[in-house]
């Protein structure tokens, strides 16, 4: 189990790779924005994985922390970047 | 190699290339969103270190509140950097000098979990002879309840503590003889954890705990600020 | 291998090719809005399959809430984040990728008739303008 374990972390870190990529090369600010929201949703599976790879779910409050936070990122961003104000 | 310092390996890479794009970009706004994927990646960095704590702090902080502030600040600043991206020589030569000083540094540690690493060794007899949680050659579980050390320190007539604790270090260290002279009566560390790091940790984990909570009720409360309904302005 | 075993596999061999095409499209689509449809696959179908596919191997059901905590979290929040993208996007006037040789700011190829915009409510109506070409550029160098 924890061949498969292994091989769904590398695939998962081979698509951040990619995603990142993109990240960088934007070309638009929108581009970045999406990469960084799907970073953040890949790096969420990534950390239950990494639980279950390491016999421990109990790492799983905090994937739960991060699929809150990285939303709470994304909107501020989105604020800033549609209205140019916060809160 | 272990796929555990492999994957380690390829997250430390990519949180570099990141680095490297942060001071990079010309967008400010694009620096503070690659500081963001930086943070996420450093966190699993940490939980595959085990460190989960620093794991919860830097996702409240680091891709949390440090991402709203600096987007809150980029309202009040232009959007772009306005100097062309240089090398300034003596910064980059002290910053390669200090990382190679602290990567000769780490040369001298002792390995991941070694058993004879000077943290363990102060105490490891102590912590081969201990009878708590054993069982020993009679059969009987020592256990650790509450109870006995309830019952056997009323009866005792405890004295008074000392900190740091006395260690012993003979060869004949039974923990019959001055068992339960402090802490615990089976327990021949006096209450005390044998890792040093450990105890240290223990010693200073109200201030540890409360400083988190601190972080994590900023984080809530920055969650409340930002997702809140307000009437619009004109 | 127990039969758990077998499932896990199966889901997480979906999610792991869900992810590993969703990072080969955002890198390889020629633009922000066909970047949208992998980038949305492996937030929410990606995800859903490497969680579902965990959900076999553990008897806690503290661990199992949890896991379903994380989806129905993911699930509320990965589309809402990616529909906020695209509406800030758009409302900023940034127009879909064209391939030369197509009407201008014309987005329906196959029904002529059903040439409403896709956002009626944008104050930048694309058949309003459709004179002006430079409305369909698209807003290239507006971050570099």
């Amino acid at each position: 189990m924890g061949t498969v374990l292994t091989i769904t972390m590398f695939s998962l870190m081979a698509s951040i790779l990619m995603t990142l990529v993109r990240a960088l090369k934007g070309p638009t600010s929108y581009d970045r924005i999406l990469s960084v929201n799907a970073i953040g949703t890949t790096t969420v599976v990534g950390v239950v994985v990494m639980g279950f790879l390491k016999g421990r779910p109990d790492f799983l409050d905090l994937a739960v922390v991060y699929a809150l936070v990285n939303f709470v990122a994304t909107v501020a961003i989105l604020r800033f970047v549609e209205q140019r104000r916060l809160g | 190699m272990s796929s555990f310092l492999l994957i380690d390996m390829i997250l430390l890479g990519l949180a570099a290339v990141v680095a490297i794009g942060v001071i990079s970009v010309r967008s400010l706004l694009s620096a503070t969103m690659l500081g963001g994927i930086y943070s996420l990646l450093m966190a699993l960095i940490w939980q595959n270190m085990n460190a989960v704590d620093v794991a919860f702090t830097e996702a409240a902080v680091g891709a949390g509140i440090s991402t709203v502030l600096l987007v809150g600040t980029l309202l009040h600043t232009r959007r772009e950097t306005n100097q062309s991206p240089a090398i300034h020589w003596p910064a980059l030569l002290t910053v390669v000098l200090t990382g190679s000083f602290l990567i000769y540094g780490t040369v001298d540690m002792p390995d991941y979990g070694d058993a004879s690493a000077p943290i363990h060794t102060g105490r490891v007899q102590q912590l081969l002879g201990q009878r708590v949680g054993k069982v020993d050659n009679e059969g009987v579980h020592h256990a650790w309840t509450y109870s006995t050390m309830a019952e056997q320190s009323v009866e005792r007539d405890e004295p008074e503590r000392s900190f740091p604790p006395e260690r012993s270090h003979g060869e004949d260290h039974g923990g019959d003889a001055e068992a339960g002279a402090h802490g615990h009566p089976n327990d021949d560390f006096k209450g005390h954890s044998p890792n040093t790091v450990t105890s240290l940790l223990a010693a200073y984990r109200g201030y540890d705990t409360m400083y988190e909570t601190a972080v994590i009720f900023t984080a809530g409360m920055a969650m409340v600020l930002l997702l809140r309904r307000r009437e619009e302005r004109a | 291998m127990e039969w758990n075993d077998y499932l896990t596999g199966v889901f997480l061999a979906l999610g792991s090719f869900l992810a590993l095409t969703g990072g080969v499209g955002i890198l390889r689509m020629p633009d922000f809005y066909s970047r949208l449809h992998p980038a949305g696959k492996t937030d929410s179908l990606g995800q859903l399959m490497v969680l579902i596919g965990l959900c076999f191997q553990t008897s806690d059901w503290l661990v199992l809430a949890k896991l379903g905590l994380i989806v129905s979290f993911l699930m509320l929040t990965a589309p809402t984040a990616t529909h906020a993208i695209t509406k800030a996007a758009w409302l900023e006037g940034l127009r879909p990728w064209q391939r030369p040789g197509d009407a201008e700011n014309v987005y329906t190829r196959k029904h002529p008739d059903k040439r409403a915009p896709y956002f009626s409510a944008a104050p930048k109506d694309p058949l309003a303008s459709s004179t002006s070409a430079e409305q369909g550029q698209q807003l290239e160098a507006s971050d570099e």
